[in-house]
């Protein structure tokens, strides 16, 4: 990786890159029968840069996605929708902000009627995604509102949502029916749908299909096997939506601006920043990005994760900060509110787990007695559903002290205690087998044993540890005994082995 | 020795020695070659019979001999699979197999190698590869009865049910945590509590079954004991129709305990011979009557063996009998040593007595019909028992907890708990019949919920 040939012959000299080309790369709109080579409707698709990727010999597949019309929002007869309001209290993701001070604002919700249906049912064959037009791969769930009349047919209505885009926009989203119709069939439809009868439509719907890499291609710090220096992130990656791609850049940014640092040391010498199954869902989303590719456009579904319990929003700074920290990707401002939060859940935590009290003491303040009259402290009782922080203090007043913004996270912790501590040996088990790294230089068709079907998975996903082999769909236990088996043999034994097999 | 499953692999199916005909099979890519090495230029079209001579590398004829040749996937193996019906003799066969072992690419089968590749190749699953193994041990006709049953799945019909229960009940779950905001059919757990109750009662259903498939599979263990020369060796003795004890008239010899497999009445049994109670103080026999008391304690169903002529035999097994339960049978031997027979005392309550005499052939059928009777009863005839295996009652017992635990719990408020103990279950149930992977769920919540905007 030497740097970066724009089209204008700009050359711009760089040890790292990462690519993020989202729906551009190769990308093709579908509109009905229309076809229009774009990245998104109105910009050009990248072409070139498609080209080069290509002539890398990368494994390059199509995926396609779809997006609805936008409405005049002035053009919509609000008064005879329902409203949605905004969160009364929105809840901010970072604890270093107080509180949302952006005003809310709120949807409209309406319908799609039978005479919707007649409309999409009349015209489907000339949707891009039912003619055979289209050869990317969509997602399973409905990505259009044809999808979801031809596959529901015993639906009679689908809700959607109208959503401005911007607080100074009178854009409309009407979240719910993707279509990629054509132009006229679109304006029946819209026309047909309660609130807007009259609506202006100022963009049409589409269906996009684009180029991705095959992330199998990737490592753990979402660079190129192949290529060391350059890396991807987002939809170039086969996923879609927005936290998936923000993430993805977070991992790929610093993991290239690391290398950018280093370069020229070995892999093994360099500073990598990798999250695994256990410390975030952004572990999990690369780990199954990695490990089984994309067959359709990956999103992160909360059921991915193995560990969800303990991956929850109240407690990311607890699992992440200082991981952030030794990278040097955190502020003073974060590591000392950090450093002070750490305090005062240590400092509530140790009031909680202090003086437990007996069944007597128990009963008189109303709170659950155990049969056998053991004694109790807080944190045992706060794991019972039904017992709030408020009902502990007549017993231990001094639990009042616990800032109100911590509760939450110490009465979810103390309700999940008995899985988390199940988990916590599950994830002693998963890191132990991420540890233990598959050399490059095994050959899966050497390794004895092992069935011709499960020599073919490792080869097609190159598992770089055994954990990651562990997570092939497909492969069984005794394959991965086997590959243990083989990677714990010194070197030489493997190589005569590899000889003697392919003699 | 490098063993490569790319090898194309073969075995004599069919038992060493003389015999009037012997089986040699061949699995795997280079199974076409097979007529070609033994000199024969015809090339049968799948799932056909030939009746070839073979020859060897010398040009001489080695048999005649009908061949099979199936193309896979459609054979045994799922791979392409060839079969030869030659002489039973031990040279006919050496030469055959030599033949095989020099050709390139070839190699003799390691056990269970055919049944591998057929699970590999998706041609068998878990439970049918051990209903299959389970078949070729079977020595009685329960056995074999429960080995094909298995076979043809009785074990793998309920697990794959269960497992489809469980993956909708998870992708309800997991639609009602990841899809809140989309619009779900109402009632959802109204419906997940229901299946949820049917799943608890049926896989109880099974648990609770005695654990007859394993008694079966493995053999009723029935301990013979009693004091010091009741009789036992001899009973044994009758019982399995072949001196397989040491008998002698000397009081104390069988120190050890001694066992044989015996077929009563289709119901394998274990019948296990132990050291004579009695004081001692010889350190040995000691021992062998501490085995002796383990091996009764353990047993499904024990013997009490004692010298019926002598008057006062109800005093000496008096502490064996609180040993274990009632589940035990008491033979008062030697009756035709006292004479007139003695009147029949009244047995130990709880316990049935039989008054014979193991030297009259008349009684020791009746001995083995009284066993049958009894072991039937302690087998729970009744049914047929589905878990076969420790393996099976483990994974079963663990899932069954789980959703016990699920059941215990609110399914709208703690949601995201009842899915995890859905996960449990279904990662114990997966032990039997293969991973349930989250693309399993959410394939199922697509497509039974119109989720997407
Ligand atoms: C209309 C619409 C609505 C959506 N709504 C949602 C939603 O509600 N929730 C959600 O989670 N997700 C939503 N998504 C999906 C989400 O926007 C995308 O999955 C995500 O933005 C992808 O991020 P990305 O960084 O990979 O690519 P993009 O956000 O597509 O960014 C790609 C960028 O690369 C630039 N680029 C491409 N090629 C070149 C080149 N050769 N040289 C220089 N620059 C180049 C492009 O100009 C563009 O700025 C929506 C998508 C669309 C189109």
């Amino acid at each position: 990786m030497t740097g970066i040939l724009t089209e204008q012959g700009e050359e711009i000299r760089c040890r790292s890159v990462v690519l993020t080309t989202g729906t551009f790369l190769g990308g093709l709109i579908h509109l009905g029968e229309e076809r229009i080579p774009a990245g998104r409707i109105g910009e050009n698709p990248s072409i070139r840069l498609a080209d080069r990727l290509r002539g890398m010999n990368l494994p390059i597949g199509r995926l396609k996605t779809g997006t609805p019309a936008r409405l005049d929002g002035r053009t919509i007869d609000w008064a005879s929708l329902e409203m949605q309001q905004a969160d009364a209290e929105p809840v901010p993701f970072s604890y270093m902000t107080d509180s949302i001070t952006v005003p809310q604002i709120e949807c409209g919700i309406t319908r799609t009627n039978e005479k919707t249906h007649q409309i999409i049912a009349d015209n489907i064959h000339l949707s891009a995604v039912y003619s055979g037009q289209i050869e990317g791969q969509g997602p399973r769930y409905c990505p259009s509102i044809e999808d979801k009349v031809h596959r529901f047919g015993d639906r009679n209505s689908h809700q959607i949502f109208l959503e401005p885009e911007g607080l100074d926009d009178h854009t409309i989203y009407p979240n719910g029916i993707s279509t990629s119709l054509p132009r006229h069939v679109q304006t029946e439809l819209i026309a047909s749908i309660s609130g807007l009868e009259s609506a202006k439509i100022l963009q049409f719907g589409y269906a996009i299909e684009y180029d991705f890499i095959d992330p199998r291609a990737l490592t753990s710090e979402l660079s190129l096997k192949q290529l060391s220096g350059l890396y991807l992130a987002g939809q170039i990656n086969g996923t879609t939506g927005y936290e998936e791609a923000g993430a993805q850049g977070l991992m790929a940014g610093v993991n290239a601006a690391l290398y950018a640092g280093h370069a020229g040391a070995e892999a093994g010498q360099r500073t990598l920043f990798t999250l695994d199954r256990a410390d975030a869902y952004i572990g999990v989303m690369i780990d199954d990005l990695i490990t089984k590719g994309a067959p359709e456009p990956y999103r992160m579904f909360t059921s991915r994760a193995e560990y969800r319990l303990w991956l929850r929003a109240d407690n990311a700074d607890q699992r992440l900060t200082e991981k952030g920290s030794e990278i040097g990707c955190i502020g003073t401002a974060r590591a000392q509110h950090w450093q002070a939060r750490k305090q005062a859940l240590d400092t509530a935590r140790t009031l909680l787990s202090s003086s437990p009290k007996g069944p007597k003491q128990l009963a008189a303040a109303s709170l659950p007695v155990s049969r056998d009259g053991a004694v109790k402290t807080a944190a045992q009782l706060l794991g019972y559903d039904q017992v709030s922080f408020e009902d502990c203090f007549t017993l231990w007043p001094e639990l009042e002290t616990i800032p109100q913004n911590l509760r939450v996270q110490l009465k979810t912790d103390a309700h999940y205690a008995g899985y988390l501590a199940r988990q916590e040996a599950d994830i002693d088990a998963m890191r132990r087998d991420n540890q233990l790294k598959i050399p490059d230089s095994v050959n899966f068709y050497d390794i004895g044993g092992l069935s011709a079907e499960s020599k073919e998975l490792l080869e097609r996903y190159q598992p770089d540890t055994i954990g990651q082999a562990g997570r092939i769909p497909g492969l069984t236990p005794a394959a991965l005994v086997a590959v243990l088996r083989h990677i714990k043999k010194p070197a030489s034994a493997r190589m005569a082995a590899g000889r003697a097999q392919r003699h | 020795m490098i063993i490569s499953v790319l090898d194309t692999i073969y075995a004599l199916a069919t038992p060493q020695g003389k015999s009037a005909i012997a089986v040699i099979r061949i699995s795997g890519k280079l199974s076409r070659t097979v007529p070609a090495l033994f000199g024969v230029s015809r090339q049968l079209p799948a799932r056909q019979v030939g009746y070839f001579s073979l020859y060897d590398g010398q040009k001489h004829i080695i048999d005649d001999v009908i061949f099979f040749w199936f193309e896979g996937p459609a054979s045994a193996t799922g791979e392409d699979m060839a079969e030869i019906q030659c002489h039973g003799s031990s040279a006919v066969i050496q030469d055959i197999l030599t033949v095989l072992g020099n050709a390139s690419g070839f190699r003799m089968a390691t056990a269970g190698e055919f049944t591998r590749r057929a699970l590999d190749n998706d041609k068998m699953d878990m439970t049918a590869a051990e209903g299959l193994a389970d078949l070729i041990d079977s020595e009685t006709s329960l056995q074999r009865e429960q080995a094909t049953a298995q076979m043809h799945g009785r074990l793998k019909q309920p697990v794959s049910a269960w497992r489809e229960t469980i993956i909708a009940q998870a992708a309800m779950l997991e639609s009602l945590i990841d899809f809140a905001d989309e619009e779900l059919p109402p009632a959802l757990d109204t419906e997940m509590t229901e299946a949820l109750d049917r799943l608890i009662t049926s896989l109880a259903e099974i648990l609770d079954d005695h654990h007859r498939g394993e008694i079966i599979r493995s053999g009723i263990k029935v301990a013979i004991i009693g004091p010091v020369n009741a009789g036992k060796s001899t009973a044994l003795n009758a019982l399995a129709k072949r001196p397989a004890a040491i008998i002698s008239h000397q009081a104390g010899t069988t120190r050890d305990v001694i066992e044989v497999r015996l077929d009563i009445g289709g119901i394998p049994v274990i019948l296990q011979d132990t050291a004579g109670i009695r004081q001692t103080d010889d350190d040995i026999e000691r021992q062998g009557i501490d085995l002796a008391r383990e091996h009764a304690k353990s047993a499904d169903f024990r013997l009490i063996m004692v010298d019926g002529s002598q008057p006062d035999w109800q005093t000496d097994i008096a502490p064996i009998l609180d040993w274990f339960d009632t589940n035990a049978l008491i033979i008062a031997n030697k009756a035709d040593l006292s004479s007139p027979e003695p009147q029949h005392n009244r047995p130990p309550a709880g316990f049935e007595q039989l008054h014979l005499s193991l030297h009259r052939d008349e009684d020791i059928i009746r001995l083995e019909q009284t066993l049958e009777r009894y072991l039937s009863v302690t087998n729970h005839q009744t049914g047929n028992a589905i878990i076969t295996r420790a393996r099976h009652r483990e994974a079963l017992t663990t899932a069954y907890h789980h959703l016990c635990a699920a059941r215990q719990l609110d399914i709208a408020r703690q949601t995201e708990l009842v899915a995890e103990e859905f996960r449990a279950a279904a990662q114990a149930m997966s032990r039997i019949l293969g991973y349930i992977d989250v693309e399993d769920v959410l394939d199922h919540i697509f497509s039974r919920f119109c989720i997407g905007k």
